[in-house]
């Protein structure tokens, strides 16, 4: 289901490069916990699917632009719509030239664009970098989860242990 | 934080940071963290299991992990244990046998018990940003997202 869902994402480009089929054999088949097949992948899959992964120092600005919790506030008013500095500036208690500063970051990051309209150059954001960085934490977070997920059945089990054990010992259970 | 919800951030160019609230006291958490006969049963996720653990916690120990992956692939990882203080604090080296990660990680669990709740409070910290960027890029057996609409968890 990720594979189509995938597709849709990418707006029809995997599918121009590749069926989702084909591309779920290549993946089962080249990743592993292995860099070079990480590489391979990346240069096989992803660039040809439209990311950037061969621009490592995009991506560094990247995750140092969303390093910042002002700058993230403003991708999130900018996912709303576009904006021009002043209407993003106001929610903000800092100056508008500090707001200029972090959309100078979050625009070479290729984060956001700004718009060539006169005095207005309203801000726009650019989703697909983004979508990249929220992709790889999404699927890093994915694993985890289900991980702690398994966590928490296993602690549960262990209270409900302990709950007997301090029940049949003449102590009061603390329930579960 | 609502319980079960897990955080993963990245406030510092080389750190990824995991935060989730356990419904058991800490010193529960804590064993589950470190005891191999635990962590057998639940450590690992998307077809990766643990099938040899040994801890030897102590500072200055060493600890190891072995996990069988879809199709039977093994990895293994270990590292030395730095500080152990239980039940709230631990801190230990980690690396794995293929580099598919290169050079060693310094992870810090930190665990917080309110009301019968614990935060565990993971940061992982590496060499450099592009191992930090390389751990999260890596697709981890089922490729990368499956939603799109966790935005808001970034941007938080």
């Amino acid at each position: 289901m990720h594979l189509q869902d995938r597709a849709r994402w990418l707006g029809g480009r995997l599918a121009r490069v590749t069926s989702p089929g084909r591309l779920h054999l290549r993946r089962h088949a080249e990743v592993g916990f292995d860099r070079a097949a990480v590489e391979r992948y990346n240069k096989l899959v992803m660039k040809q699917a439209g990311y950037a992964l061969d621009e490592p120092e995009r991506l560094d600005a990247t995750f140092a632009a969303l390093a910042d919790p002002t700058r993230r506030a403003i991708l999130a008013r900018l996912a709303q719509g576009d904006a021009t500095v002043k209407e993003i500036a106001a929610p903000f208690p800092v100056s508008q030239p500090a707001i200029s500063r972090h959309l100078k970051v979050l625009e070479s990051a290729g984060l956001i664009s700004r718009g060539r309209v006169a005095q207005r150059r309203p801000c726009h954001l650019e989703g697909r970098q983004l979508r990249l960085v929220v992709d790889w934490l999404e699927n890093y977070r994915g694993y985890w989860a289900e991980a702690y997920g398994r966590l928490d059945e296993l602690l549960d089990e262990l209270q409900a242990g302990d709950d007997a054990r301090q029940s049949s010992g003449g102590r009061e259970s603390q329930g579960t | 934080m609502t319980a079960k919800t897990l955080r993963v951030t990245t406030p510092a160019p080389t750190d990824i940071v995991l935060t989730r609230v356990f419904r058991a006291p800490r010193h529960l958490v804590f064993d589950t963290l470190t005891k191999p006969e635990l962590l057998k049963r639940w450590f690992g996720a998307r077809g990766w299991r643990l099938v040899e653990c040994e801890v030897e916690l102590r500072v200055g120990g060493s600890w190891r992990f072995v996990s069988v992956g879809p199709d039977g692939r093994k990895m293994g990882q270990g590292g030395v244990y730095r500080e152990v203080q239980a039940p709230d604090r631990l801190v230990y080296t980690e690396s794995y046998d293929d580099q598919w990660a290169p050079g060693e990680a310094l992870v810090t669990a930190m665990l917080t018990e309110r009301a019968g709740l614990t935060t565990l409070n993971t940061t992982l910290r590496y060499s450099s940003q592009e191992v930090r960027d390389l751990v999260l890029a890596t697709p981890m057996e089922r490729g990368m997202g499956e939603s799109y609409d966790r935005l808001d968890e970034v941007l938080a």
